[in-house]
């Protein structure tokens, strides 16, 4: 049986985190790249949040207010941290990656910073960065089945129904479905990286 | 003319120049040389603020530079490095449209440097060596700026090629100033020669006159020819 109210609760779940998440992750990684300094600090206290049990993560956040309390805002919240981490270091990664010739040669032709970055660094930086989303994506999508603990909906409420029945046909109903959003979602990414570098002609 | 005044630069605790004072006249070709290190290419990326001296004044005529926007000054100052810079994600035509301020077509202007019109559709791994500077150059001119700098353009090509893209500047109605440790490129192209040896101008002249240098490390270079 397909449960699509509880699908479509997951796929909002996960939409939302990331989403949110690459707001705030991009311009961070900007502002990284820029200043290599703050960017060290920025990456370590995102690899401090990604090492932190979900579980605990949703516990540690539940007594706070305006985010914390049970449901879903809780639950976009923790996911949103999660999700933070690979899109930031992808980000990073792909800013840094590009040629200093090119940035310099792009300088000496008069090009302003926000000039470089809209038409050199993003361009340039956004394989890495869709691979930074595809891999938050993802795992978002298997975090986010955690989020039922705290009663946030998704397809998690079917695998914690079917664990605390132990009826493996209603785990599956759950787990089945997760799992095909997670490849379907990772598709999805592989095409809009072919078209991206059919466009974009990197060597 | 660009006049450099009295001009230092330090990174940290080494002295990259020491005291320039030069001079580069209007249309006319100059050719810096010296030895790996000897502050070459950080004079070169002083004339367009690409680096600011610790030290000392540049001028353009009675103006310094540093009373012009950097991005104001830089479009009216056209660089080529080394490595190019080409911007792989765009064709050759993208490159030069980008910064194109000329009275001549983009592709008239990039045939006037060699580059046919189906070169102008490919992006530059598509493009050979000789190609990929004579977009860069194109691009670089796009704007029409009457300086042009030049950082070992032409040190990765093959010696025909090479002679080929020597002989385009040499076609160029700009101040130039272009940075070798090619003594044979520099005597071809360069009107004024500037020998620069750690931080120091240990020449500047015409062309002709380095012949009569009684410097050891000049006769040394002038050796490398025979």
């Amino acid at each position: 049986m397909m449960h699509f109210d509880l699908i479509l609760e997951h796929i909002l779940l996960v939409t939302v985190a990331v989403l949110a998440a690459a707001a705030l992750a991009i311009p961070a990684a900007i502002a990284s790249h820029r200043h290599p300094s703050l960017g060290r600090w920025v990456l370590k206290l995102a690899d401090v949040i990604q090492t932190i049990p979900s579980l605990a993560l949703f516990g540690l956040l539940l007594p706070l207010p305006l985010i914390g309390g049970i449901g879903s805002k809780l639950a976009i919240a923790v996911l949103f941290l999660y999700a933070v981490l690979p899109i930031l270091r992808n980000s990073i990664l792909g800013l840094n990656g590009i040629s200093q010739d090119i940035i310099e040669s792009a300088t000496a032709l008069g090009m302003s910073t926000g000039e470089i970055l809209r038409e050199v660094q993003l361009p340039l930086a956004a394989p890495s960065i869709l691979a930074g989303l595809r891999i938050a994506t993802v795992t978002t999508i298997g975090t986010a089945t955690v989020a039922a603990a705290i009663g946030a909906g998704g397809l998690g409420v079917l695998l914690y129904r079917g664990l605390a029945t132990v009826e493996t046909g209603l785990l599956l109903e759950g787990a089945i479905p997760a799992a095909l959003l997670a490849l379907l979602a990772d598709q999805a990414f592989q095409w809009i990286e072919d078209k991206f570098s059919n466009s974009a002609q990197q060597p | 003319m660009i006049h450099l005044e009295q001009v230092c630069f330090r990174r940290g605790p080494s002295v990259i120049l020491d005291h320039v004072t030069l001079a580069f006249e209007n249309n006319r070709r100059t050719a810096l040389i010296g030895r790996s290190g000897s502050g070459k290419s950080t004079l070169l990326r002083l004339i367009n603020r690409l680096l600011e001296p610790t030290s000392g004044q540049i001028r353009f005529g009675q103006q310094p530079i540093d009373s012009v926007h950097p991005l104001e000054l830089r479009r009216s100052i056209g660089f080529v490095s080394q490595h190019l810079g080409l911007f792989p994600h765009w064709t050759a035509r993208q490159q030069i449209a980008r910064f194109h301020q000329h009275s001549q077509g983009v592709e008239e202007l990039a045939a006037s440097f060699g580059l046919a019109p189906q070169h102008l559709d490919r992006y530059p791994h598509q493009l050979s060596g000789g190609q990929q500077q004579r977009v860069a150059i194109a691009r670089a001119l796009a704007s029409n700026p009457p300086i042009l700098l030049l950082d070992e353009p032409f040190s990765a090509l093959d010696p025909i090629l090479r002679r080929d893209l020597q002989d385009l500047i040499l076609t160029l109605d700009k101040t130039i100033v272009f940075v070798t440790h090619d003594l044979r490129e520099a005597l071809r192209i360069g009107e004024q020669l500037v020998f620069l040896r750690n931080g120091k101008i240990a020449f500047n002249g015409p062309a002709p006159t380095l012949a009569a240098s009684e410097d050891p490390e000049i006769r040394a270079y002038l050796e490398t020819l025979r």
